[in-house]
């Protein structure tokens, strides 16, 4: 019998300010067993979620109102009120130029998913997640995961200097 | 406990707690059978979809409205962009690529490097026809027989 991921244990917060994206990804996140996640329509919601549930991974649109979903990360890496600074965080952005991932592996991101999403994207890169955790790096100018390892499909964007 | 590793000038820090410890290789379900449960509920999610549009399509004609009065600026412009992306994100993952496609030509037209007075609004004007033409006739994507003539309007409708 084939062995696939359980995903069942990982507790969600996604943060998007888009009711259908809300419904969306609660259908997916659901479709692949993720009884435990909770939609946040801003970064201070998130904020008060993460406190009171901390969870497994912070899934991000960077196109927030009033706030920034950049702002949002950096808040996290720079463990504002106490959260855990070394939580994986997937944006999931349909602004996807290179100076949007640029700016989000700097500011912190763990990894980037380019909308339209789907199960099979979705899933894909959460496997990744999984398999490749990241170390952090704490810098006087940077807190986040490793940049010498690019995310994924940015694989040898750049280095680290 | 994190183990750190102090370097010349950084740390590196190794999180003991890692996804692998709450993601199982075992008692899961396979892709096909995530995709399938999903596509079960999509039709009605892009009904719900589709049911915003009008709404979408009223935000954007009542901004676009003030910018060609000359009664519009930054806020209204901040407001076609966010409809655009909210369009290019939402289209795609709806099954919806084309509208994905036009909310993608709002964004460039309305992005920051443009200052509200000289925005092209006739160009935002036709990806607001574009966008009422294919919620009208549900025109998903390229492989619908009418939307040739939709994709050569929007191409005609970017910035030379």
């Amino acid at each position: 019998m084939a062995n696939y991921y359980n995903f069942r244990n990982l507790n969600i917060i996604f943060v998007d300010d888009n009711k259908n994206m809300h419904l969306l990804m609660k259908s997916i996140l659901l479709a692949m067993n993720i009884v435990s996640s909770r939609g946040c329509y801003d970064a201070k919601s998130c904020f008060k979620e993460m406190l009171e549930d901390p969870p497994d991974i912070v899934i991000t649109d960077l196109s927030l109102n009033p706030e920034n979903g950049l702002d949002l990360i950096r808040r996290i890496r720079a463990s504002e009120q106490g959260v855990d600074r070394y939580m994986p965080i997937l944006v999931l952005s349909g602004q996807t130029k290179m100076e949007n991932v640029i700016e989000a592996r700097d500011a912190g991101a763990t990894e980037f998913l380019s909308k339209p999403v789907s199960v099979g994207s979705l899933h894909d890169r959460l496997v990744w997640m999984v398999e490749n955790p990241r170390a952090f790096i704490k810098a006087s100018e940077y807190i986040g995961p490793d940049r010498r390892r690019a995310m994924r499909g940015y694989e040898g964007m750049e280095r680290r200097q | 406990m994190t183990k750190i590793v102090k370097m010349e000038g950084y740390e590196i820090h190794h999180p003991k707690t890692t996804l692998k410890n709450k993601v199982g290789t075992s008692g899961g379900i396979s892709l096909k059978e995530m995709e399938q449960r999903m596509a079960k509920k999509m039709a009605g999610l892009t009904e719900e979809f589709l049911a915003g549009i009008p709404a979408v399509i009223k935000t954007i004609e009542t901004s676009l409205t003030k910018l060609e009065k000359g009664d519009g600026g930054e806020p209204e412009q901040t407001l076609l962009f966010r409809q655009g992306h909210d369009l290019k994100g939402m289209g795609g993952s709806f099954g919806y690529p084309i509208m994905g496609t036009i909310g993608e030509g709002i964004c460039e037209l309305t992005s920051r490097d443009f200052k509200a007075s000289s925005l092209s609004l006739p160009l935002i004007r036709i990806h607001l026809d574009l966008l009422t033409y294919v919620a009208a006739k549900r025109i998903k994507d390229d492989a619908d027989p009418n939307a040739a003539p939709i994709l050569a309007a929007l191409a005609n409708a970017r910035l030379k």
